[in-house]
């Protein structure tokens, strides 16, 4: 069953909705469908990768309420992205709290490497899928996360780098690993499938190895989140809980979040 | 002309954007400055009390954008400012009366007639914060020394750099000099630690502020009052001009400073040593 095939299939009053934005966003050089999995967004692919940002920043504007915590498949049968326009992609739709499913991987390691598991996300973004119908996201999602669990989202290549601060009700989730070189302040979200590493102070909430790898890490310059989550366990700090002033990273050891010093910059070797 | 749309924002309401607002506004105009005032608080309009300009009101700022009468129609001149008007805000209709292209044209309206457009938005992050947001060139966040406060600034900065608009600068109101000394509120460096903007102004608790807003006088007029000075200043470096900022606070020792730099507020500096 091809996409479009999906998208006619679910009549409701979201779906009409959708038509109407379609047509507009057409207009800005990118489309927006609705499918069974959730939304479809098309980039055209002439058009500069700035310009479609732009439209799209400005369609997400319009109807801020509708988009709101919505996942956003991304249709690259017309166009791939590279790692910094999916980074800048990922940022604009960290604003309204929305996610990127991983329509592209999926059809990507199921056209080209049906066999093999691809550690190596990143490299295959770029590889031209082509104008080959596309296998219902349905099957291929369920098999792809069926291979995630198998991997160490860590030994992807695929790290998330930002560069500011993350200011409360911003929600940036990632399926590798995020290094922030800024702040997180409270009221933002950080979720990663694997390490997440604050070069300043780490006052939000964040959860690495979402959702069961436990071998993730959390560290920071000043560890004083409101909630430390890794894998399927939840930490905060105690009651009259005084923050550190120094560099340290919580591991889960035993079943249990502990915080450490990060000492002499071999953080991770003191581990007993 | 060039001329410069600020809008005067908050997301946590009651922290002092309208008196923000107008004190901006009358001191700028004090300045030589041709100016408007805009109220983008519709349903809750405030502005124009505030300025003791609430009986003059026959047309809004609605009614502009609606075609129901002219700009200059609704512009209210100042009683004492020659250089100053205010566009006030619909009493009796809601956020949704109008929408972000239409506040967007009445910006550029505004931009044609005069020096400085200052925008009062409603609390929140909804329809007409987004209104009041979408003509501006520059946004100044209007913010208490305390943690709900704070933390709302910190969303608001979010949203308007997610707006493509510049980072906005920082109005710090109402601070309390005596319990930033005790430890007992946050402090300028505390605020500007999380919000890591520009400051424009720290403008301190003051009882005068009350009596000013009740007589309908912009506290800019009391020559005696330290908010009104501090009103001043900052319009002055609005402007451009260099002003240093006031001195607020007493030199805190260093062990109590590196306590409250890391938390978020006073309380923590109470709290255990862990060993």
């Amino acid at each position: 069953m091809g996409m479009e095939d999906t998208s006619e299939s679910n009549i409701s009053e979201a779906q009409s909705n959708l038509e109407r934005e379609e047509k507009q966003s057409v207009q800005g050089n990118i489309a927006i469908k609705g499918t069974r999995n959730g939304l479809l967004l098309t980039l055209e692919p002439e058009t500069p990768f700035s310009e479609l940002l732009i439209a799209l920043s400005h369609r997400l504007s319009e109807a801020p309420g509708f988009f709101w915590g919505a996942s956003l498949a991304l249709d690259t049968r017309r166009r791939n992205l590279r790692i910094s326009e999916r980074t800048q992609l990922e940022e604009l739709l960290a604003n309204y709290q929305m996610s990127v499913t991983p329509l592209e991987q999926t059809l990507i390691v199921k056209q080209h490497e049906p066999e093999v598991i691809s550690t190596d996300v990143s490299s295959e973004l770029s590889i031209d899928v082509g104008n080959e119908p596309i296998i219902t996201t349905e099957i291929l999602s369920e098999q792809t996360q069926e291979q995630a669990s198998r991997l160490d989202p860590r030994d992807s290549d695929d790290t998330l780098f930002l560069r500011r601060t993350i200011r409360s009700g911003q929600a940036i989730q990632h399926a590798s690993s995020i290094v922030i070189l800024g702040d997180v302040n409270p009221g933002a979200e950080i979720i990663a499938s694997g390490d997440i590493i604050v070069w300043g102070v780490l006052r939000g909430m964040v959860h690495a190895g979402y959702p069961n790898n436990e071998n993730a890490i959390v560290c920071s310059l000043l560890l004083a989140p409101v909630q430390l989550r890794i894998a399927n366990l939840l930490s905060r700090p105690p009651d009259g809980f005084q923050v550190q002033a120094r560099p340290e990273f919580a591991t889960i050891k035993n079943g249990q979040i502990v915080v450490e010093a990060w000492l002499n910059g071999h953080g991770r070797t003191t581990r007993k | 002309m060039d001329s410069r749309v600020i809008t005067i924002t908050s997301g946590k309401g009651g922290v002092g954007k309208t008196t923000t607002t107008a004190n901006l506004g009358t001191a700028l105009a004090m300045q030589g400055k041709k100016v408007a005032v805009v109220d983008s608080d519709i349903g809750l309009r405030n502005l124009d009390a505030v300025l003791g300009l609430e009986n003059r009101i026959v047309y809004d700022l609605v009614d502009v954008v609606e075609g129901q009468c002219h700009l200059r129609q609704a512009l209210i001149k100042d009683k004492r400012l020659p250089e100053l008007y205010l566009l006030p805000a619909a009493q009796t209709r809601d956020k949704n009366a109008i929408n972000s292209i239409q506040m967007e044209q009445l910006c550029e309206q505004l931009r044609h007639d005069f020096d400085f457009v200052l925008i009062d938005s409603p609390a929140g992050i909804e329809q007409g914060f987004r209104n009041a947001i979408v003509g501006a060139d520059e946004i100044i966040i209007v913010a208490n020394p305390e943690m709900a406060s704070v933390r709302d600034a910190d969303r608001i900065i979010g949203l308007v750099e997610a707006a493509g608009k510049p980072e906005p600068r920082l109005i710090l109101n109402r601070l309390r000099a005596e319990m930033v000394k005790r430890g007992d509120m946050m402090d300028v460096a505390d605020v500007l630690e999380v919000l890591g903007i520009d400051l424009v102004g720290i403008v301190p608790e003051d009882e005068m502020i009350i009596v000013a807003i009740n007589k309908g006088e912009p506290i800019v007029y009391e020559k005696h009052s330290r908010a009104g000075s501090a009103y001043l200043n900052a319009a002055q470096r609005i402007i451009g001009k260099e002003v240093p900022l006031e001195e607020v606070e007493e030199v805190q020792s260093f062990m109590e400073r590196l306590r409250r730099m890391f938390g978020f507020g006073p309380a923590m500096a109470e709290k255990r040593v862990r060993s």
